[in-house]
């Protein structure tokens, strides 16, 4: 086994992956109910577009919010597709996301092929010197951003009057709809920022390479560390992330299973996802609204 | 002629048309069509596997491709290594995918809807990355290989008399399946789908028959993998993953996971359709518009397109009654939507 310094100074990077891919899960949870299995997905077409945008010689920094327009759109054209089955229970519309995942795929494959894509970093490369082991910057980047839209965020949802409204129709629709609250634009703003949240992740996470299958399917790791926040608290997702990238990087610097390093990140976030669920008393999971 | 019988007929009419159509067609369309009969049956299976356990009991599972898989590698080593006769084999195979069924099915015996939806995802995606994905266990990439059957002196070869085994054996299951949706099994599943406590309360066992549910569903699932692999000839690593769980889940439930016949327009939407709008467009481009179409019919029609066909008949029936003036015509019934 290495030193354990830079094993946790990986865990808390890898942790930060997860966590920022973890928050978008959230809000939209949190403000609408449902729950994002097309999260992974919104956030790698985010990701290659980027990526194509800057083989156009367009810069990074222009580039990245030019593809953040279009996760924002894209999370308009979610929260009006999802209009017809706002009545209907929480699995149904958790399908319709599992549909949106299968078209994001494909269109992906359509346009960019299955072969992984170079993505750009924002940051200069090289790094920071910690405790012996070299921290890239564009790993400190993603810890620096993730917290700040932790803080961000849960300031937004504390003091503005939008974040109060998204709050609001959370607890509960009806009664936010008859004190004044527009639902239906709720619903939007929320899908759009948790539309953008999913490209920042995808973008910032993506360097230098990634392929669709795998972007996508980090959705499960984000459900993990999000089910360690209980799917509400955006404080406690970050930590959840972390201890799940702990989870991940610790056993995979033992030497017996370093060649197996590629299995664990799956098979931790199973065992965490059934373990939460299964452990938590099932009330405290449902307690909020209507469950199907 | 009552409501009833007139229902009864059109039933009978519809399957007596779709098993007229599964005869004549291999038949009729050019010889390479009946290899996308074939995937169609094979689907079919699969799509069968989710309406037992979706849309007898209630229970969700995003993990079928698994056991689908294990049904498959189970068949490749039966009748390739252990030279199993392939009829022997078939059911073996199915068995072979019940463990894991049954495995994947533990966290239902706490979990509902969302959670038990994470928690099979989690699950699929682990056996991918621990199994599927090793190839010193299913060889990886260049994957194994399947022979056609050859039994009774008769050559399974052709894709057209493989596609006339793999009709027999769905026929087989769908039989299965509505004679267990009949009887004391299928109440007890209903009662479980239609509201957990209730059912309890009834004295029916939830972990007994949701354990049930998920060893009949990978059952189902593992023969549709063995004949899926002998179909395909060979299968890889990537056969089986998490996204063929998503396609066959959400392709069921936009085409009726309530019903028998919504297995069977599951294997068709994702095969004949493509297949028969392929010279249209492009592939992907085609693929793209398929699954947006899939999409908003989703929205639409969230009880799925044979739910949507159900009314359609509604409509038919209170039409037919009507014009014959039968004493029995119920008044007609304003939509609510």
């Amino acid at each position: 086994m290495r030193s354990i310094g830079p094993v946790l100074i990986l865990g808390l990077a890898t942790g930060s992956i997860y966590a920022l891919t973890a928050l978008g899960v959230v809000i939209v949870y949190k403000a609408t109910g449902v729950l994002n299995f097309a999260h992974g997905a919104m956030g790698m077409v985010a990701a290659f577009l980027f990526s194509s945008l800057t083989r156009q010689a367009i810069p990074t920094l222009l580039a990245a919010p030019v593809a953040l327009v279009f996760s924002a759109a894209l999370g308009v054209a979610v929260a009006y597709g999802l209009r017809p089955l706002r009545r209907a229970p929480r699995l149904t519309r958790a399908i319709f996301m599992l549909g949106l995942l299968a078209l994001l795929q494909n269109l992906a494959t359509a346009i960019w092929g299955i072969r992984p894509r170079i993505v750009p970093s924002l940051f200069p490369s090289g790094g920071v010197k910690i405790i012996g082991f070299v921290l890239g910057y564009d790993q400190v980047g993603i810890i620096v951003i993730t917290l700040g839209l932790v803080g961000g965020l849960s300031a937004f949802f504390r003091y503005t009057k939008l974040g109060v409204g998204i709050r609001a129709v959370s607890s509960d629709q009806d009664a936010a709809a008859l004190q004044g609250i527009n639902v239906t634009r709720i619903t939007v703003v929320a899908w759009v920022l948790g539309s953008v949240l999913a490209g920042i992740a995808g973008i910032l996470i993506s360097t230098p390479a990634a392929d669709a299958f795998s972007l996508t399917l980090l959705v499960i790791q984000a459900f993990a560390a999000a089910l360690l926040g209980r799917l509400v608290s955006l404080p406690a997702t970050f930590v959840g992330g972390i201890v799940l990238g702990l989870l991940t990087t610790v056993p995979a610097s033992l030497e017996i299973l370093r060649p197996h390093a590629q299995v664990i990140p799956p098979v931790v976030s199973f065992l965490l996802i059934v373990g939460i669920l299964m452990l938590r008393s099932e009330t405290s999971l449902i307690a909020r609204g209507n469950e199907a | 002629m009552s409501e009833a019988e007139l229902r009864r007929r059109i039933r009978l009419g519809a399957w007596g048309a779709a098993g007229f159509l599964a005869i004549v067609l291999p038949f009729v369309l050019p010889a390479y069509w009946s290899f996308v009969l074939v995937s169609a049956v094979t689907t079919s299976i699969v799509a069968l596997s989710i309406v037992v356990l979706t849309g007898l009991v209630g229970q969700i599972s995003l993990c079928q491709a698994t056991f689908v898989g294990f049904g498959a590698y189970a068949s490749a080593r039966l009748t390739g290594d252990a030279n199993v006769p392939f009829l022997i084999a078939l059911p073996l195979s199915g068995l072979a995918a019940v463990p894991i069924g049954l495995l994947a099915g533990v966290p239902a015996l706490r979990l509902r809807g969302l959670y038990l939806a994470i928690a099979t995802l989690g699950f699929g995606a682990a056996v991918q990355a621990t199994i599927f994905g090793n190839s010193t266990i299913t060889g990886g990439i260049s994957g194994v290989s399947f022979e056609r059957p050859k039994m009774f002196g008769l050559d399974f070869a052709g894709d057209r008399s493989f596609y006339f085994l793999a009709l027999a054996v769905l026929v087989l299951l769908i039989v299965f399946t509505v004679n267990v949706r009949r009887g004391k099994t299928g109440r007890a599943f209903a009662a479980i789908r239609d509201g957990e406590v209730a059912a309890a309360a009834s004295g029916v066992s939830l972990a007994r028959y949701k354990m049930m549910a998920f060893a009949l569903s990978a059952f189902f699932a593992g023969v549709g993998g063995a004949l899926f692999g002998h179909a395909t000839l060979s299968v890889n690593s990537s056969s089986f993953d998490v996204f063929q769980s998503i396609t066959f889940v959400t392709i069921t439930i936009i085409a009726g996971v309530g019903s028998v016949a919504g297995a069977l327009l599951a294997g068709m939407l994702l095969n004949i359709m493509p297949k028969a709008l392929s010279g249209i467009l492009p592939g992907n481009i085609l693929l793209v518009i398929l699954s947006t179409l899939l999409l908003v019919q989703l929205a639409v029609a969230p009880e799925g397109i044979v739910g949507q066909m159900r009314q359609q008949e509604d409509a038919v029936v209170r039409w037919i009654l009507r014009r014959r003036g039968a004493p029995d015509a119920p008044a007609p019934v304003l939509e609510g939507r």
